[in-house]
């Protein structure tokens, strides 16, 4: 099922309706946006669950629909805002401009099947750091901060994780 | 001027994020020192900075490596499936935002020079006959040996032993040399990366090697004995077998502060 390459064709469709008429339906927007999120969300959740999978390859996975969804939820909030400031169409062209490699990824993702094969997830996850970096040079990627203001930890927690990373980090540099 | 940079500069100019909202900061030790001289040697025209693939991607797998252990130790100890998400969530972030500032740094500053790998392999095999030789005649540390009979309470003994360690200290090299043991494979073929370079220039370029690593800068010369589990730091460095490495194959190796140190005294960097 090619689920992911269907909802960059009604990210495209939205975005080329952008461009033409210069005005968007904000509910139509919200609700293409929303499906890629809960469909990437499900995907996400049954990965987490997959007892089959190493963690390094869940994590290699998790990256790369972490970052397709940041870029789709970034783009949602950026042309609502466009709208709302008559700033379109350029906020839609630039949109545009990232759909060939969400494109690229989808197709990957939709090929990947429930096998996680290795190098297919490895393939997966650098074309999803391609399209991070064009997005955040396009300004459609959040911020660190924003994207840490989603995660839903306390503060113990994220010190706990924080501790550990340093400490880490020092044992390792100091054998490197 | 040619500066290659090893594994553990790159690493800790890369990790650093501030959380300053909560005041949570991840930060490399000597982020702020590696970062420096990054930006420094960027606005240098005189210095040519190389980062290898193989450093570059060194550097990646230890990030890698450190973010996979404590998910691995974390993730099914979690209670509920909304922290394991926010976990992932969050070393997710951490991961690439270093990633993103080691792809930056690599891209805006390192050059690739043309290496010949036979050569290489062939300056490899000096290099591994050199710390053969060299390597066993090295101590990590400082520690004197515990006389059998040694009077009085622990509390002297302590103080008899911290005097001979501090002894021993001042009459070095001539009773040892410093120095942390012998170098891993990678080590060894960045050293033969920057021994090709010096050679191919007809030994007229000067090469240096930027890391934090004591396998290339000289080492701290710490004490210890058996009396207590610490390692002081005595204040001083052995630059023994740095200085024997650059008299043989042309490179220096040190702390990216000092080769910044260095490159102003010779007026290639101004001072500001």
């Amino acid at each position: 099922m090619k689920e992911y390459e269907t909802i960059i064709n009604k990210i495209y469709t939205i975005l080329n309706s952008f461009c033409k008429s210069g005005r968007i339906i904000e509910e139509k927007v919200k609700e293409v946006f929303q499906e890629a999120h809960s469909t990437i969300l499900k995907n996400e959740t049954k990965l987490l669950n997959n007892q089959m999978i190493l963690i390094k390859e869940k994590r290699l996975f998790f990256g790369a629909l972490n970052n397709l969804d940041n870029v789709i939820q970034k783009m949602q909030f950026t042309l609502i805002n466009a709208s709302k400031m008559h700033e379109n169409p350029i906020t839609a062209y630039q949109c545009k401009e990232l759909l060939p490699y969400m494109s690229n990824l989808a197709q990957e993702i939709d090929t990947l099947g429930e096998k996680y094969h290795e190098h297919k997830v490895y393939k997966i996850f650098d074309l999803s750091r391609v399209l991070r970096k064009r997005a955040a040079n396009v300004n459609l990627y959040p911020t660190l901060m924003e994207e840490i203001e989603q995660i839903n930890l306390q503060g113990g927690e994220i010190s706990e994780f924080v501790e550990e990373f340093n400490n880490r980090l020092q044992s390792e540099i100091d054998l490197a | 001027m040619l500066i290659l940079v090893d594994s553990s500069t790159l690493i800790a100019a890369s990790v650093f994020w501030e959380f300053s909202k909560n005041g949570y900061l991840i930060t490399a030790k000597h982020n702020a020192v590696c970062d420096d001289f990054f930006k420094i040697i960027k606005s240098t025209k005189d210095t040519t900075c190389i980062i290898t693939k193989t450093t570059e991607e060194e550097s990646k797998a230890v990030l890698n490596k450190i973010v996979n252990d404590i998910v691995e130790r974390k993730f099914n100890s979690l209670p509920s499936f909304l922290k394991m998400f926010s976990l992932m969530k969050l070393q997710d972030a951490v991961t690439q935002a270093s990633t993103d500032r080691l792809e930056k740094i690599v891209e805006e500053i390192s050059s690739r020079k043309p290496i010949d790998m036979t050569e290489r392999e062939s300056i490899k095999k000096e290099l591994y006959a050199f710390f053969r030789e060299n390597v066993p005649k090295t101590f990590k540390y400082v520690k004197p040996t515990m006389p059998s009979k040694l009077p009085g309470p622990i509390s002297s003994k302590r103080e008899i032993l911290d005097a001979m360690a501090h002894e021993l200290l001042n009459s070095l090299p001539v009773k040892g040399i410093i120095y942390r043991g012998f170098p891993e494979p990678k080590d060894i073929t960045l050293m033969a990366e920057a021994t090709y370079l010096y050679r191919s220039s007809q030994t007229k370029e000067k090469v240096y090697i930027a890391s934090l690593d004591n396998h290339f800068k000289p080492n701290p010369i710490q004490v210890t004995h058996d009396l207590t589990d610490r390692l002081v730091f005595s204040g001083k460095v052995d630059s023994t077998i740095r200085d024997m490495l650059e008299e043989k194959f042309g490179f220096r190796g040190d702390f990216p502060g000092e080769i910044i140190k260095e490159l102003t005294k010779k007026d290639i960097i101004k001072k500001t």
